[in-house]
């Protein structure tokens, strides 16, 4: 066989090459992508759309908490009480009314989303958690910024792999991505919310989701980075541990730490269906008087506990902490 | 073919997540603009009010208003600057310096850092590490009038180095610093007084007389050389500058007490030039008993063993020991004498 006749099974496609333009026949990925490099791409794509919601996240909750809290938060300023109550209200109104799968933790509604639901979370999930939260945390409510990122993030993955037609299969990888995505955003630290996804949402180590959980956090970073400035969270001071002793006091720290959370944790746990347990319209009074809470501390003298907190967490790692600031944080 | 029936046409679907991309990159590059200039603008009222609570002597405050501009405005040189000035100011020493560690990272050869650091170390009482950063901040760059503030920088090193009593280190700043002094009064006579603060009476001596040679009834500087001149034992210079301070000011009690000291001396000084033998014989009469009255005194006081050779009071003891070997070699020799005269 001569190279210039073609074989009767090579032939048709051959054809079709020939009747497609030349750069059409170049850049076309049907035969030359396979699933696991689209996969790849995906992820960065993931990567790119999570950081840009979460750059317009960070903005909404500047924006509000300049709007409702001014610029400048001093003790006695009457509209540190307005302002949380008043947002509390609405935030119930319309968690009640208009996004109820926004209430709880994100992650635990990406586990959700990841096992239950095969990957499925509505994108009017994303929206309402962007809108609640920024209200919410722009108001003045102790809470940070990471959980909502989080998930708005794994509900940007889940559409776009819904838009694609992906199998379920492949739909339940995307999550996880979207989430890591979302908190390396909100962190500015890729390899720990990879590490978070993986054990936290996905909670085992899967070699086969890896490369595109790190690809979709890292493009998430660049994205943030790109928008917002590369400086770190916190300046870390220069420490020089001056005796080997000293880790004993670190491990105490640890555990101190570790303690602390558990109590939290199971405090919310507690709480949370004796709470739920209550009629209907009491959800609009608990609401507020979370706001009333924060709201008070804030008026009586510690504006610090307000919000995010980054600034004040800064602080604390420059001697600046104090019982007071730590407790009111805590309640 | 799985890969085909997955993704029917995955070109398209790139295509268009590029597209989103690049809409929603121009979106949100827009959104940033305009937040970020509405933060500037509050970062910059804040600022000014963190200045005007500074000026008002209200740095708690103060701090506050910088921290505030800081967060509108994160990169910006001059908020933390202040804030981490602010802070060292109200004594949060470890904070400063964070934010100054940072500004230094960006901007190492910035003078106003090197010099804020450089006072940040010298709070702290670390020598060295304030020496590194007042020289860089003396040699490095400054925004404006760059001359007067290399020079602040050096003066305010060698005030640090004076009051830590590091003479040494002083001195030799000192000498660098007189090299480029330009010719201004004020700023010579500081110099004049930090030579002698660092007990270099020369150097000091001759910076006074530079003075004095463009103004040559400058108090200050006479007084200040009079003084010089009597710490090198050059007590009749010493008593002619101070003559001519006093006549100035002769309000200044310590002038006068010097220049009453310096003319005892010369009037008691046995191995002055411009006397005659008589003169020298009196005055030598009355030092020596009067020098061993005080060798004795001082002795008792400090209570000094005459035969020990290795004690704090060592040199003192040697000179009771000189002495009292003098005292009985005279006595020897006016025995002889008055023999002889038999």
């Amino acid at each position: 066989m001569t190279p210039n006749t073609p074989s009767p099974a090579t032939e048709p496609s051959a054809t079709r090459r020939r009747q497609r333009p030349e750069w059409t026949r170049r850049f076309s990925l049907n035969t030359s992508l396979r699933e696991e490099r689209f996969f790849l791409i995906l992820a960065v794509f993931i990567g790119v759309f999570s950081g840009l919601a979460v750059v317009c996240f960070r903005l909404a909750i500047d924006w509000t908490r300049i709007a409702l809290l001014g610029p400048l938060p001093t003790p006695h300023s009457l509209r540190l009480i307005a302002a949380p109550v008043l947002a509390s209200l609405l935030i119930a109104v319309l968690v009640r009314h208009l996004f109820p799968l926004v209430r709880g933790s994100g992650v635990n509604q990406t586990k959700a989303a990841l096992y239950i639901f095969n990957g499925y979370i509505p994108i009017r999930t994303a929206i309402g958690k962007f809108i609640t939260a920024a209200l919410a945390i722009g108001a003045g409510h102790s809470l940070g910024p990471e959980d909502p990122s989080l998930q708005i993030g794994a509900t940007l993955a889940s559409a776009l792999g819904r838009r694609m037609a992906l199998s379920r299969e492949k739909l339940r990888l995307l999550a996880p991505m979207g989430a890591a995505a979302g908190l390396a955003a909100a962190f500015n630290a890729p390899i720990s919310a990879v590490l978070f996804v993986i054990e936290e949402v996905i909670g085992r180590w899967t070699a086969g989701i890896l490369g595109s959980v790190v690809l979709s956090a890292i493009s998430s970073v660049v994205v943030v980075r790109w928008f917002l400035g590369s400086q770190p969270l916190f300046r870390i001071p220069s420490i020089t541990a001056a005796k080997p002793t000293e880790l004993f006091a670190y491990a105490v720290l640890g555990l101190a730490g570790g303690l602390a959370a558990v109590v939290f944790a199971k405090a919310i746990a507690y709480f949370r269906p004796i709470l739920r347990s209550l009629p209907g319209w009491t959800q609009y009074v608990q609401s507020a008087i979370a706001g009333l809470a924060i709201g008070l501390i804030g008026y009586l003298g510690a504006p610090q506990v307000m919000g995010a907190g980054y600034q004040y967490m800064d602080q604390a790692m420059h001697d600046q902490f104090t019982w007071k600031i730590w407790l009111c944080s805590r309640c | 073919m799985e890969l085909t029936s997955t993704f029917r046409r995955p070109s398209m679907m790139i295509g268009a997540m590029v597209l989103v991309a690049v809409l929603g990159f121009l979106g949100v590059t827009r959104l940033v603009h305009r937040f970020g200039e509405q933060e500037k603008a509050l970062g910059r009222r804040l600022y000014r009010q963190g200045q005007a609570e500074i000026a008002a002597g209200r740095p708690d405050r103060a701090i506050e208003a910088f921290r505030a501009a800081l967060s509108y405005d994160r990169e910006n040189f001059e908020y933390q600057l202040s804030l981490a000035r602010a802070l060292r100011n109200t004594g949060q020493i470890e904070e400063s310096k964070a934010y100054l560690t940072s500004l230094w990272e960006r901007t190492p050869q910035s003078g106003a850092v090197n010099l804020a650091l450089g006072r940040l170390e010298a709070r702290m009482g670390s020598i060295d590490d304030a020496i590194h950063y007042y020289h860089n901040a003396a040699y490095g760059e400054w925004a404006s009038d760059a001359d007067a503030s290399r020079r602040n920088a050096q003066f305010e090193l060698i005030d640090f180095l004076l009051t830590a009593g590091a003479f040494q280190q002083a001195q030799s700043e000192l000498i660098m610093t007189q090299a480029t002094l330009p010719p201004d009064l004020p700023l010579q006579l500081r110099e004049a007084r930090m030579f002698a603060h660092a007990q270099d009476y020369e150097h000091a001596l001759n910076e006074y007389r530079t003075v004095l040679a463009r103004d040559r009834n400058n108090t200050d500087a006479l007084a200040g050389a009079g003084d010089a001149a009597f710490h090198l034992g050059r007590y009749r210079t010493a008593e002619n500058l101070l003559q001519e301070a006093v006549k100035a000011k002769s309000s200044d009690v310590s002038i006068s007490d010097q220049l009453h000291i310096s003319s005892l001396i010369v009037r008691s000084d046995p191995f002055s030039r411009r006397i005659s033998g008589s003169e020298r014989n009196r005055r030598l009469q009355q030092a020596f008993p009067q020098a061993g009255e005080r060798l004795d005194k001082c002795s008792a006081e400090k209570d000094v063993d005459p035969k020990a050779t290795a004690s704090p009071n060592e040199d003192l003891a040697l000179v009771r020991r000189q002495w009292m070997q003098r005292i009985w070699a005279i006595r020897a020799q006016k025995s002889r004498v008055w023999i002889a005269s038999f």
